[in-house]
């Protein structure tokens, strides 16, 4: 049982490392070399700035001219992006430009796999409605969620929802956002107070966001936020300014520490609604850019998905019900 | 019986490496050892290709869920690990050129490089992504938990979203795992010019992790 060496170490060819020259039975193997590695690194990552900028610039574009393009022109223009990148990788990291064209076939059945697998999902998805159109009830905005739900039959989304009301409905987390609500009017009037006044509303706003922060709420809760805490947070906030020669702004957010501290947090508590709070606190989380769109778009819709739920389950159930007295 | 003369007594270990028996020649060892590793390759394809279609199956029925859940995640996150794993793409496939001409310092290093990638790459998925999300409720499924969610169909798109990205991120670290072994067994001298089945075959592995990343990315970054 002995077997020949594929050639004689001692006579190492470079060009030839796997001393097919000895048997002449395959093509050598080629040596990607690094300026090629080095071009496909740096198109693939213009590539990646590509396509952030192209779904960054079908955004702005909505919102500058007012126009809703589209849905395909992004999906189209991201995923070409994609399958351009990935022949790249493949063609040249991967290596399959000069490889044994067995495994560029050996991919190309599996994408061809993976295509049947899609086209087959979409034929039954897309025909659908046309096979069974006395399924296709009233239609509602984002689905009705009806399978989507919880143990008590709840759709999950609504259970979340229910489940976050009661927790800021316990003592502790209902007098940080009591605290929070005031600290916010303190910032809305020092606000009017000219420049000073700006800044220290801007350090109040900061400690309103803490408070109202969805993370700190969730995970820390009862362990943040008291009234008297509070207090020492915007002293502390008022020496900081008065050390950086802040003196107007430091005077206001001292006059608001103690005005907090001489509130009573109970006689505020009467007006507290927890529906309230829950807007406020999803405005908070959801902030940034999307907040202004979603609020718009969504309140409305959201009402509308959520007094659809019950209606809608009847409907699917009715549809379920045909389908079993089909078979 | 000395007749044979030697040049030198001691020799590397890829030097010393003899193809396995039933191979006629060391390249085709090296091609049937390549060949089956793409045959890997393309059922790790067809195990993406379940959750794109899953992807396209649920956009497909529940499009308000897919535009609020992808603008729940930020694309910078996203964006830096495209950079970060087309970088170590980059760092790889230069390793294995380095080792083909016995460049043994670069290889190391540029292996060191990927496997740096790749822990840079777990850090912010876990660090920006994972833990604030989780801790916020937005979960998968059952354990769903965010409230200010909109679209009842919400859960299903995180379900998809976790279920993506921590297979990915599975192949990340375990892509990491062969390439400190190759690290470990480059610096032992085990790979050289005429041998280095082993740290192509790896360099293809991490190769996918990225290609797969290069389109997990758009999907649920940017397409919205």
């Amino acid at each position: 049982m002995s077997h020949a060496p594929a050639h004689t170490p001692e006579v190492f060819d470079e060009t030839d490392p796997h001393g097919q020259h000895l048997h002449g039975q395959h093509e050598s193997h080629v040596i990607v070399g690094p300026f090629t590695l080095r071009t496909v690194l740096i198109v693939l990552l213009m590539l990646t700035a590509l396509t952030v900028g192209f779904a960054q610039a079908e955004i702005a574009i909505q919102n500058w001219l007012g126009i809703e393009l589209p849905w395909w022109i992004n999906v189209v223009g991201a995923m070409s992006i994609a399958v351009v990148k990935s022949l790249l990788v493949m063609a040249f990291f991967m290596q399959l430009k000069y490889d044994n064209p067995i495994n560029t076939v050996l991919m190309l059945f599996c994408f061809f796999a993976l295509g049947l697998f899609l086209m087959f999902s979409g034929l039954d998805l897309f025909s659908r409605g046309l096979v069974y159109d006395f399924k296709a009830g009233p239609v509602i905005a984002g689905g009705t969620g009806s399978k989507v739900v919880t143990a008590d039959g709840k759709p999950m989304v609504v259970a979340a929802a229910d489940r976050f009301k009661q927790k800021i409905g316990n003592p502790e987390i209902k007098e940080a956002l009591l605290v929070a609500d005031a600290v916010e009017e303190f910032a809305e009037e020092a606000a009017k107070k000219g420049e000073a006044g700006e800044q220290a509303a801007k350090a109040l706003e900061e400690h309103v966001m803490h408070l109202r922060d969805l993370h700190t709420i969730m995970v820390h809760a009862p362990a943040l936020g008291q009234q008297g805490r509070s207090v020492k947070e915007l002293e502390a906030m008022a020496a900081a300014y008065r050390g950086k020669g802040k003196a107007a702004a430091a005077d206001i957010l001292a006059e608001s520490a103690k005005a907090l501290g001489a509130m009573k947090m109970a006689e505020r508590g009467a007006s507290y609604s927890i529906e309230q709070e829950f807007k406020k606190l999803g405005e908070a989380a959801h902030g940034g850019h999307h907040a202004a769109a979603h609020t718009a778009s969504n309140t409305a819709d959201k009402s509308r998905a959520r007094t659809g739920v019950s209606g809608a389950l009847d409907t699917e159930g009715a549809a379920a019900a045909t389908k079993h007295e089909g078979h | 019986m000395s007749t044979i003369p030697t040049q030198s007594p001691i020799k590397a270990l890829w030097q010393r490496y003899v193809h396995a028996g039933h191979f006629r020649t060391a390249a085709e060892e090296f091609d049937a050892c390549k060949f089956g590793f793409w045959l890997f390759l393309s059922t790790e394809v067809l195990l993406f290709g379940g959750i794109f279609c899953a992807y396209f199956i649920f956009r497909t029925l529940y499009p308000g869920a897919w535009r609020e859940g992808s603008h729940l995640l930020d694309w910078r996150f996203g964006g830096m690990n495209t950079a970060i794993l087309l970088i170590s793409s980059y760092t790889m496939a230069a390793s294995i050129y380095c080792v083909q001409k016995a460049q043994f310092t670069r290889a190391k290093i540029n292996l060191i490089i990927t496997l740096l990638c790749g822990a840079a790459f777990i850090y912010i998925k876990l660090a920006f992504e994972y833990i604030p999300k989780w801790s916020v409720g937005k979960r998968p499924g059952s354990m769903f938990d965010y409230p200010f969610a909109n679209d009842p169909h919400l859960p299903l798109w995180w379900s998809v979203y976790y279920c993506g990205t921590s297979i990915h991120a599975a192949h990340v670290i375990i892509g990491m795992i062969l390439i400190a072994r190759v690290l470990y067994r480059t610096h032992k001298g085990c790979y050289g010019p005429t041998h280095y089945t082993m740290v192509e075959v790896t360099g293809l592995y991490w190769h996918l992790v990225d290609l797969i990343w290069i389109f997990l990315f758009p999907l649920l970054y940017l397409i919205h």
